[in-house]
């Protein structure tokens, strides 16, 4: 049945509108909609639906927002039958958002989680993630079944942008308080991707190696001193806590490494000389490249290259392999 | 050995329905059943503790495919089976295979007639074979006789050699056969903690060893592994007292080698050992992801634990042949002074033979 043939145009008191059961809006700006409401006044009305005497708000809840800011006591709203179906009333949701906007990682998020309330997991899968501009796969359903449920920091992160979906979903097994106090670390820093899910990651495993929560490797004092040195902007803080947190989760790794810098330094090549020192310390092949653009420049490599024989620090960077 | 390790339900192709072990084994599961047909895609629809006699349709010898840049002992692997329910956290199978279930290969005679030819013929290839590459030789071996029908084989052979792999202590079966010194039995070891907390269903470290001491007894020789080796809270003290344990129950002089490999996964399997075992912490020490893909302890701390345990053991024995499993000859040179370069570790255990 095609239950928006059905509905009534009519205008509604804003205070009877109770409640949103299908909100797919998250982290949004109302600015620019509220400013076209303020000139235009509201051209698509919102749909409702009656319910316990008042009503639900089926779509346009931006719409709502801004209109109860603009402190609009009547508003216009399409009133569909109130036996319509949870299922069709989500559908009308979904599609009504879908076709004027893009969906954020959280609305999607919060998409699926109605959707999985209501359908079985095969069919949200197969129909409805690709409307989302998702694959049609049950990973991705969990995926994004898991997110909606890492609660409304989390979700106002990944509204922004500024959480990435990995990392989320590899903090799911904190408790929420501690979850949150990771995702406020991760706003403030305003770290990268890869950065998130590196400091993410070292910290868990920190933690799962020693027995210790995320909050106890970010309060010991090396930590907190990056934490709390207000003189630090956000990217040399972030800097400096991934290298503390690197050096506590591989500390034989990043001594010998240190050494082997401070090695490589002490050999004081020219600068058309490069040595490329081989990672992972597995006795792997080192390599040295000599830059010239005259038979000067040549011979002079050479020369340093034989200094380069006799130093103490070359035996020393092999014996670190 | 824990019971909820033994298969519970069995599926027979029904290519080998008539052959003995399929009659044996449906005489023993009462809910046994017949399909028409289990082909190797097949073998991950089947669920845990179902054993699932299959025709294996390929070849049942490969040579242990090694790992480019570390040093291979060159065996040749005798495939009669795959998966394993032993459940060891670390299990690599968890990284190759999808195969909860058991799966036996029920042409034995097709598969013994090719390790006869192989023997009679050997060219220039290694003489020393075994089982446990990608099951446990013994798991099994009370319902398909496997490992026994191999012993039988290879004690005609007298220049070739039969090594069984197990975390069990299944061996009295193999206790009466007549081996003629051609089949070694081998236990992979480990230290008590490790054991303990990562080994899941295998026999106890004790048990192991006293199995040990029986193949002993019963004239075989025996091989330890120490595979992996597990940095872990008082490791060497862990490591002490096994290798003390071994040499207290078995003579040195009938160890044919130990081996030493130091935990090494691949990335797949860092992903699978948190999610399956929870309470497991072997994959947060320090790693590098080393030329094979694989990641590795450090070098230093993997040459650290292998001098300690080449220390121990040569404290006990110092004739006993140790060996490195798939290592760097970086890494031999820093633990034994040399490396025995690309076929020189074959060759070494070649003179076992």
């Amino acid at each position: 049945m095609n239950w928006v043939q059905e509905a009534a145009y009519t205008r509604v008191r804003e205070e009877r509108i109770k409640e949103a059961p299908f909100c797919l809006s998250w982290g949004f700006d109302l600015g620019p909609l509220t400013r076209s409401l303020e000139r235009l006044g509201l051209v698509s009305p919102l749909v409702v639906r009656p319910h316990q005497g008042d009503y639900q708000l089926i779509c346009g809840y931006r719409r709502l927002l801004a209109l109860r800011a603009l402190g609009q006591a009547e508003i216009a709203a399409w009133v569909l039958p109130a036996e319509t179906p949870a299922k069709d009333l989500l559908d009308l949701a979904l599609l009504e958002n879908l076709s004027h906007r893009t969906f954020n990682e959280a609305e999607k998020a919060l998409a699926v989680s109605y959707l999985a309330g209501l359908h079985p997991p095969d069919r949200v899968a197969r129909h409805y993630l690709p409307l989302l501009g998702l694959s049609p796969r049950e990973e991705t359903r969990k995926r994004y079944l898991t997110l909606a449920g890492l609660g409304p920091a989390a979700l106002t992160l990944l509204s922004r942008g500024r959480l990435d979906p990995e990392t989320a979903l590899s903090l799911e097994h904190l408790a929420g308080p501690e979850r949150d106090a990771l995702l406020d670390l991760l706003d403030r820093l305003g770290a990268s991707r890869s950065k998130q899910r590196q400091i993410v990651a070292w910290l868990d495993e920190i933690g799962r190696r020693e027995g210790r929560s995320v909050a106890e490797v970010l309060a010991e004092p090396p930590a907190r001193a990056v934490l709390d040195d207000d003189r630090l902007v956000r990217a040399e803080k972030g800097k400096r806590l991934r290298a503390y947190l690197y050096s506590r989760r591989f500390p034989e790794r990043s001594r010998l490494e240190a050494r082997q810098v401070e090695l490589a330094a002490g050999l004081k090549l020219p600068a058309n000389l490069r040595l490329d020192l081989p990672q992972a310390f597995e006795g792997l092949d080192f390599q040295v490249r000599l830059l010239f653009s005259s038979r000067t420049e040549f011979e002079a490599g050479l020369r340093a290259l034989g200094r380069l024989a006799g130093r103490p620090e070359l035996d020393a960077l092999l014996d670190l392999g | 050995m824990s019971g909820d390790q033994f298969p519970i339900d069995l599926v027979v192709e029904a290519a080998l329905e008539k052959t003995p072990l399929a009659r044996a084994l449906l005489g023993r599961f009462p809910f046994g059943r017949v399909v028409a047909r289990v082909r190797p895609a097949d073998y991950a629809k089947y669920p845990a503790r179902t054993l699932v006699l299959a025709r294996h349709p390929g070849r049942f010898i490969k040579p242990c495919p090694g790992t480019k840049g570390y040093l291979c002992c060159g065996l040749q692997i005798i495939h009669f089976g795959l998966g394993c329910s032993i459940g060891c956290t670390y299990c690599i199978l968890q990284g190759y295979l999808d195969t909860p279930a058991l799966v036996v290969f029920g042409n034995v005679q097709e598969g013994l007639e090719q390790v006869r030819r192989r023997l009679d013929s050997p060219g220039r290839g290694s003489r020393r074979y075994c089982t446990g590459e990608f099951t446990d030789s013994l798991l099994l071996e009370d319902l398909t006789g496997w490992s026994a029908r191999l012993i039988k084989l290879f004690a005609d052979y007298p220049r070739a050699l039969l090594e069984l792999k197990t975390k069990t202590d299944r061996v009295d079966s193999l206790l009466g056969l007549n081996h003629r010194g051609r089949t070694v039995v081998s236990f992979s070891v480990n230290a008590p903690q490790v054991s303990a907390s990562e080994e899941g269903g295998a026999a106890p470290l004790a048990e192991r060893i006293a199995a040990a001491s029986r193949a002993v007894q019963a004239g075989y020789r025996v091989g330890f592994h120490f595979d992996p080796l597990i940095r872990h809270p008082g490791w060497q003290e862990g490591y002490a007292r096994t290798v003390a344990d071994l040499f207290a129950a078995v003579p040195a002089e009938r160890m044919a080698w130990i081996s030493l490999g130091a935990f090494r996964f691949l990335p797949r399997l860092g992903k699978i050992i948190p999610e399956r075992h929870p309470g497991s912490r072997i994959v947060y020490d320090e790693f590098i992801p080393a030329p094979d893909g694989k990641y590795r302890y450090l070098r230093p701390l993997r040459v650290q634990m292998y001098r300690a345990l080449v220390g121990l053991i040569r404290e006990a024995d110092p004739d006993v042949p140790v060996y490195l499993c798939m290592e760097s000859r970086r890494v031999w040179q820093e633990v034994f002074g040399f490396d025995p370069g690309p076929r020189g570790l074959a060759r070494m255990l070649e003179a076992r033979v």
